[in-house]
């Protein structure tokens, strides 16, 4: 273990995407959760029983060589602003609600891996790959679970599995989510033909939660089941939805390109037009426009920008991050002037290529 | 001193760049509840019926009052969680609470669709029986390359089969990753 720095710079100084672009599966978030069998659980333990659970797993886990490097920080060291960070990363889903003392977080010195302790469960391990190949990812939190298992014995019955605080969760106590941009499907009005079916064990959801509203046209895939299936079946499954969502938009994106569909160079030349000129931008609209300048470089009709830093843009834009660049941000309007400020700024150089120019 | 305030999301306004699910029971969130004491600051998002809302609200939640009163509510002795808090999603407190509450959970879980439906007759009919298949504690996590390696080739097969030509490309480079990966770590 290292002098611990500040959490902000551990996650803006690993920006995902920044170092190798995305391709359409664009991330794949495993998560673990497990409780140590001598504890109560979080909500009904003692503030001496928490602290004894928190020694042990930060410990432990400080301690294992896969995650060499790791840092701690107690929830109380967590600023709302670290929280935000962590949801933006794709690492935490619910970062703004507050347990009540003797928790914390353990962060990999990559910002990859990330494990809660004594929120919802005692220990929930979370680790995130920045593309459709989750071996890596999955074999590292088989480790570091085999590890505490070592240390501890952790909650489990032969009829319900994995014991967690939410009842819904246990059995494999795993949560399997895929992103995947879809520009080219949603744009051609063709993403509920390819949307994993009734029958599957598969959900599709949008960044916030429905289907409704797809935000940077981002799909989220996620397990339906924790109970029932097999870790195998789990991971196959959010696999194959995948798979196939990733070549309906290959297919989609051919097509696009062969046809040379106006209506899509006018969707790409409008979102153009909107980042460089616009005074403010709302989050929603901007990572939208950014998805289809994103698809514009992959169907060729856009250059000047690297592909990395068109993707970086999806995090950097976000309030977490804009408010690191921008620390006396003020209300909603200032930010989306900062916004459209900073991406004038970083799309400086991009030029419509003469498929649409003409 | 301690000062709370509430603020309720009218449909539509929910902020996107936050997260969207009741930090304490996962259903959509409606709420923002701001709790200052002292210097400290917490935000809190939550749906509109969350007990945990209601119990910062009220001192207590409605139907864990109401269960206190009648005293009706089975409860875990170990961690004295009452299942009918359980029901209005506040967490288990215990590993005992799945042997109080076992038939019960398993009738919560068919009810919410958290059980595959070609397993729902096996669970009905078998209670007591195991309905986890997954890994055991004694048993690694980790999954052979060949496992997964036989299941993209079965994937592969069906996309071929259904001339999905892009989907089976995109397995393809998937399969030759993982092999190339294995040959890696073999020599």
């Amino acid at each position: 273990m290292t002098a611990n720095p500040n959490l902000s710079s551990i996650l803006l100084d690993n920006v995902p995407w920044s170092a190798q672009a995305p391709s359409i599966w664009a991330a794949t978030a495993l998560t673990l959760k497990r409780n140590l069998s001598r504890f109560h659980f979080p909500s009904k333990m003692q503030k001496s029983e928490k602290g004894q659970a928190l020694e042990l797993l930060k410990n432990l886990l400080l301690n294992l060589k896969e995650l060499n490097g790791a840092h701690f920080f107690s929830e109380e060291q967590l600023s709302l602003a670290d929280k935000e960070l962590l949801c933006e990363h794709f690492l935490m889903l619910q970062g703004f609600s507050q347990p009540p003392g003797e928790a914390g977080i353990v962060v990999d010195q990559r910002g990859g891996v990330l494990a809660l302790i004594n929120r919802d469960n005692h220990l929930e391990l979370r680790a995130l790959s920045l593309s459709g190949n989750w071996d890596a990812v999955w074999d590292l939190l088989s480790k570091i679970e085999a590890a505490v298992a070592v240390q501890s014995d952790v909650a489990f019955s032969p009829k319900f599995g994995y014991l967690t605080s939410d009842f819904t969760q246990c059995g494999t106590g795993l949560l399997v989510q895929s992103y995947l941009h879809l520009p080219a499907l949603i744009c051609t009005n063709k993403l509920v033909q390819a949307l994993p079916k009734e029958e599957e064990d598969v959900v599709a959801m949008g960044l916030l939660g429905n289907l409704e509203e797809l935000i940077g046209d981002m799909l989220v895939l996620k397990n339906k089941y924790t109970l029932g299936l097999t870790e195998e079946s789990i991971l196959q499954s959010i696999q194959t939805a995948s798979s196939r969502l990733v070549g309906a938009e290959k297919t989609a994106r051919a097509e696009i390109k062969e046809k040379q569909t106006p209506q899509i160079k006018d969707l790409i030349s409008k979102a153009y037009g909107l980042l460089m000129h616009a005074y403010q931008l709302e989050i929603k609209e901007a990572l939208g426009y950014l998805s289809l300048i994103k698809l514009g470089i992959d169907l060729g009709w856009i250059s000047g920008i690297s592909d990395q830093k068109m993707s970086a843009l999806f995090f950097h834009i976000r309030r977490g991050h804009l408010s690191h660049l921008f620390p006396a941000l003020g209300d909603a309007k200032e930010l989306g002037h900062k916004r459209a400020e900073f991406l004038h700024k970083e799309l400086q150089g991009i030029t419509l290529g003469p498929q649409i120019n003409t | 001193m301690r000062i709370a305030g509430v603020i309720n999301y009218a449909k539509g306004l929910m902020d996107p760049e936050r997260p969207v699910e009741c930090g304490q029971c996962k259903k959509p969130a409606k709420v923002l509840y701001k709790e200052i004491i002292g210097n400290a600051v917490t935000c809190t998002q939550m749906c509109a019926d969350c007990p945990v809302f209601q119990e910062k609200l009220h001192g207590t939640s409605p139907q864990e009052a109401t269960a206190s009163k009648t005293e009706t509510g089975l409860c875990c002795s170990n961690c004295r969680t009452n299942f009918e808090a359980v029901k209005m999603g506040n967490p288990l407190g215990c590993k005992e609470c799945y042997v109080v509450f076992g038939n019960l959970l398993v009738s919560e879980l068919l009810a919410a669709g958290k059980i595959p439906a070609r397993l729902k007759k096996t669970v009905s009919f078998r209670q007591g029986q195991p309905i986890h298949v997954g890994r055991t504690p004694d048993k690694p996590l980790n999954i052979p390359a060949s496992s997964r390696l036989n299941a993209l080739n079965e994937a592969l097969n069906e996309a071929l089969k259904k001339e999905n030509y892009e989907e089976a490309a995109f397995l393809r480079d998937q399969i030759k990753g993982i092999m190339e990966k294995s040959d890696d770590s073999k020599s």
